[in-house]
């Protein structure tokens, strides 16, 4: 093939320092939260069962409802620890890339980040989807019994941070929040 | 001829440098495909972000009560997560549009950003999380 024929490859550009030590910032972080789903998704596992059965043991009518309850936190619990591994790796990657000062296992992270984010969307659209159903339950009576119980924790705080409560730590909580926000904001 | 001068200096070890490697173009397509759920995720924040805010503004209560501080501050905690999600999948359209190792490094600065906020949330959390495990049991 004549050499003037040859299509050059699209030019990207290349692996910088300053990637490199952002990659290097970013695995640390990545992996506390690594951690930390792996440890909500081990404690949902265990506790939630242990919790689940223990009540099972003692309202042997509500097996049913707790067998379903049980499985929501198993699927729940699965998908934690997924999404733990995938940070896992994605956070291995990230060490590699900056390691080694390479682009190829920064592509290699970029697919666990990938997975990471569509498990994590579709998390998110199932929430939505059951507090919809939940909403439309409730609308339609069908959890009308479960009233109490369900706004309990509400009237709970209701009852111990009435409108006479000192107002300060909450309104220091307020501040801590829009602080946050405003440095989300900076350029 | 003494015997320092025969022995030649060492080389100084072969390293790769960070500018030797182009950047593939596959990592812009993995971009390209978590570009739509960052951006759901995104979206959903702050949505939930307006809700709880609607919540505490349409309470029956005076704006100076816990309750309403309280739903300001989970409104703002959703809020931050939402805009750094959403400069996140701005600075990937960037990246996809003008592709080059700026665009990446400024990918990757938001991406830390919203790691960062991540990350300190998840530890506050689990130390309140731990605290209060220890104040029930006592």
């Amino acid at each position: 093939m004549n050499e003037s024929e040859q299509v050059s490859p699209p030019q990207y550009g290349s692996m910088t320092a300053s990637i490199v030590a952002t990659a290097a910032s970013l695995r640390r972080w990545v992996r506390v939260i690594a951690v930390e789903l792996a440890a909500i998704g081990t404690l949902a596992l265990v506790g939630g069962h242990v919790a689940v059965f223990t009540v099972a043991g003692k309202v042997p009518a509500a097996r049913g409802f707790l067998i379903g309850v049980a499985t929501c936190f198993s699927t729940m619990a699965l998908a934690l620890l997924v999404q733990s591994f995938l940070l896992f790796r994605y956070g291995e990657h990230l060490e590699i890339a900056a390691r080694q000062r390479r682009s190829a296992p920064l592509a290699d992270a970029a697919r666990y980040e990938n997975g990471y984010w569509w498990l994590t969307a579709v998390i998110i659209l199932a929430l939505t989807l059951g507090v919809l159903f939940v909403a439309v339950g409730y609308e339609t009576n069908v959890l009308e019994h479960q009233d109490v119980a369900a706004t309990a924790p509400l009237r709970a705080f209701e009852a111990q941070s009435g409108d006479s409560a000192d107002v300060k730590p909450y309104a220091l909580l307020a501040l801590v929040g829009v602080v946050l926000v405003g440095f989300a904001l900076r350029p | 001829m003494s015997d320092t001068t025969a022995i030649p200096p060492a080389a100084p070890p072969v390293r790769r440098t960070a500018r030797a490697e182009e950047l593939p173009a596959r990592l812009f397509a993995r971009l390209a495909a978590s570009r739509r759920p960052v951006r759901v995720v995104s979206i959903f924040s702050f949505v939930v972000a307006i809700l709880v805010f609607a919540a505490g503004a349409f309470a029956d209560r005076p704006l100076w009560s816990p309750f309403v501080m309280l739903t300001v501050f989970y409104a703002c905690l959703w809020l931050t997560p939402a805009i750094y999600l959403f400069r996140y999948s701005r600075a990937i359209d960037h990246a996809l549009s003008s592709p080059g190792a700026p665009a990446i490094e400024r990918v990757l600065r938001q991406q830390l950003r919203y790691w960062r906020f991540a990350g300190g949330y998840a530890v506050v959390h689990l130390l309140l999380m731990i605290a209060t495990a220890i104040k029930t049991s006592l």
